[in-house]
């Protein structure tokens, strides 16, 4: 291996081949940029030559793009032949380097496993020890779906897996939606920055209540009431709370309707809930109410237990349990 | 007249041939093994050691999938007893619902199907040991029900007489059920002329049930079974034959024109079934473990089933909100009543609170 100056434009830079032994996803070269104009190049790359004088990169994909972007026309380098560097030395240089700088990312990970699988797979016993035990390469196709879906979302999607702003788990959350709603949901857990819990969640109650009404999910998630949680509302927790509590009322729009009725019926009591708490069965599976009197002395429950007897005189109690039945009108309207 | 697609699906029914039967070594030589194997010359024959671990076993399909269900018998050993109370009679000292194990798992493939939750693979189980079976029946109705009333369900985990032409179970059991006049045998199925394989001269305690669901649902989630019209006819002829026939509306599915599909199912049932001939109705509304959710979504993306709202009742299974069931309920109570007042209804798996609001309301 030799280090010597190598002009820019013999360096592969597009397609399949240039990307070879490259396992780079780094949406965000600024810092980059900004550590080689003040520093100049701090580590060399790696290429390898071919006979006809073509560089492919082995390590430091980014930084010669930077150096591209920067009006840079040479590097210096160190050059390998493809004799003195076989596509084993090659991975095993590349995964190397990355692994010790600074660990790959998720799309980093599908772009190893995806290639090492399809291209290399007779190599990957002699790269056991470059791959370490962080990077397991899966043994089944099924365990490598997972990544090539990753690898199959559009740029803007990838490059937030890259960043972390969407974790792979979140990012796989997108096979369970249309392809035309996969930026929608994006821009949800990102801008809300939902857990992946949350994300879940978000997720199984559009499919439900676009299912349930009939509708596309991304015509969903692009209504009116979610763009108005993206837009306005600045706090990203308080998003999530909000959206959250949205999906919920459009998945269970029947229970919900049947709390708000309870809630506007207990509201009429006329009653301080730190007082006395009437709560319904939860799924409303019973027409029961459970009332709680919370007294420190004596008088005060004597004046809790008569504040209840006149809601039973005026007829508030039975208000109560009327919002508990199924009445004949209050039945879903026959489609 | 038959709907659109009508004539594919009668096409493709009731025509279970499995092509590979996978036999238990523990009953290779058992009289009805033998007899079952000669009459599906031409299937592959593949011996195994257990039907509940088949994942160790060297066979050509696993899984629960459909190519598994329709295209692979079990003969298999029954372990254990093979008459058990029901679920939900477990904890009462004297139970007296059975349900008796004679397979498990049936070819037909519903979408809704719970059992769909309960066996790692989708293949119809068939006990070959029977006579155990039998026997067991027998001392078990002089022990619970000579003098108190008992009912016993064939088609709980699996159709009882889906398998009737090999196993001849029901054709066997139903002897034995005579002398108990107040005990019951319940054979629940989705076949059609299953009338000429049932004896003549039927017991008073026999009931022959069908599980019903309107032209629409069927089509949609009721894979290789006859259509509802033809079991309609099925039950007749058995009615004719003497056998009390039930009707199970279970379970009764909420989805778009589903007033209008119950009213005509209901109405055909009074076509052609004579009222004081119907044992009874049981009703159940679709209910789901997470488990059979979970299979519903993997094996059928885009079935609708889901869809309506549902709560996790105390059960852990998902029911269709209270107001939705009671509605559902309701409105076939109406109709059947409408046809006959007198018609004995029960609601299944069911709170007191939905009895109060369907009947008391």
């Amino acid at each position: 291996m030799e280090y010597r100056r190598i002009e820019l434009d013999r360096v592969l830079q597009e397609g399949a081949d240039a990307e070879l032994y490259v396992f780079t996803c780094r949406p965000d070269l600024t810092e980059l940029a900004s550590s080689i104009e003040r520093a100049g190049l701090l580590v060399a790359p790696v290429l390898q030559e071919d006979e006809r004088g073509a560089c492919r990169v082995v390590c430091g994909w980014s930084r010669i793009q930077v150096l591209r972007r920067l009006g840079w026309e040479s590097v210096d380098a160190f050059v390998a032949s493809d004799r003195e560097m076989t596509d084993a030395d090659c991975l095993s240089r590349s995964i190397l380097e990355n692994r010790w700088h600074r660990g790959f990312n998720e799309v980093e990970k599908a772009l190893l496993f995806t290639r090492l699988k399809d291209r290399f797979h007779h190599l990957l016993p002699g790269l056991t020890d470059a791959l370490g035990k962080d990077l397991r390469v899966p043994r089944e196709a099924k365990g490598l779906e997972p990544y090539r879906f990753l690898l199959s979302l559009p740029g803007p999607i990838l490059e937030g897996v890259a960043r972390g702003e969407l974790t792979l788990a979140q990012a796989l959350l997108l096979r369970g939606l249309p392809e035309r709603a996969h930026r929608g949901f994006f821009r949800i857990v990102t801008e809300c920055r939902l857990t992946s819990q949350e994300a879940r969640k978000a997720a199984e109650w559009i499919g439900e209540a676009a299912g349930r009404e009939g509708r596309d999910e991304a015509e969903l998630i692009d209504e009116e009431a979610i763009r108005q949680i993206l837009n306005e509302t600045t706090d990203p927790r308080r998003k999530a709370q909000l959206l959250l509590s949205v999906l919920n009322n459009r998945r269970h729009p029947l229970l919900e309707s049947w709390k708000a009725r309870f809630a506007s019926a207990r509201s009429q009591l006329g009653v301080q809930e730190k007082d006395i708490q009437v709560s319904h069965d939860p799924t409303f599976e019973t027409a029961q109410i459970k009332v709680q009197i919370r007294a420190a002395s004596e008088p005060e429950f004597r004046q809790r237990l008569a504040t209840l007897s006149n809601a039973i005189r005026e007829g508030k109690i039975e208000r109560l349990f009327r919002a508990l039945s199924v009445d004949s009108e209050d039945l879903p309207r026959k489609r | 007249m038959i709907p659109k697609g009508g004539l594919d699906k009668i096409r493709d029914m009731v025509t279970y041939r499995p092509k590979h039967i996978y036999v238990e070594t523990r009953i290779r030589q058992a009289p009805l093994t033998d007899r079952i194997l000669q009459s599906m010359s031409g299937c592959s024959v593949h011996e195994i050691q257990d039907h509940r671990s088949l994942e160790d076993e060297p066979v050509p399909l696993k899984g629960y999938d459909a190519g598994m269900k329709h295209n692979v018998l079990i003969l298999a050993h029954h372990p254990g007893p093979c008459i058990r109370p029901f679920p939900g009679s477990r904890e009462d000292p004297t139970p007296t619902e059975f349900y008796v194990a004679h397979a498990n798992g049936c070819p037909f493939d519903c979408q809704y199907c719970f059992l769909q939750g309960y066996f790692d693979h989708g293949a119809p189980v068939l006990f070959v040991n029977q006579e155990d079976l039998l026997e067991e029946l027998a001392a078990h109705l002089e022990q619970n029900a000579r003098n108190r009333p008992a009912v016993y369900h064939a088609g709980e985990f699996s159709d009882a007489l889906a398998m009737e032409c090999w196993s001849g179970f029901a054709a066997a059991a139903i002897p034995v059920m005579q002398g108990y006049p107040a005990a019951r045998l319940e054979l629940r199925t989705k076949c059609a002329g299953v009338e000429a394989l049932l004896p003549e001269g039927p017991l008073s305690n026999i009931t022959v049930s069908w599980t019903l669901t309107p032209w629409e649902a069927w089509e949609r989630n009721e894979h290789r079974t006859p259509s509802p019209r033809v079991r309609i006819r099925s039950a007749r002829a058995c009615q004719e034959k003497g056998y009390r026939v039930g009707i199970r509306l279970d379970p009764a599915l909420v989805y778009p024109g589903w007033e209008s599909g119950y009213a005509s199912l209901i109405q055909q049932i009074y076509e052609h079934l004579r009222p004081d001939g119907i044992e009874s109705f049981v009703i159940g509304g679709f209910r789901y473990s997470p488990i059979l959710g979970n299979r519903i979504k993997e094996r059928f993306p885009s079935n609708s089933l889901l869809l309506p709202e549902f709560v996790r009742c105390k059960d852990g299974k998902y029911r269709y909100f209270r107001p939705l069931r009671v509605s559902l309920y309701r409105e076939l109570v109406t109709q059947i009543r409408g046809h006959d007042p007198k018609a004995l209804i029960h609601l299944c798996m069911e709170t007191d609170q939905v009895h109060r609001d369907v009947f008391e309301a």
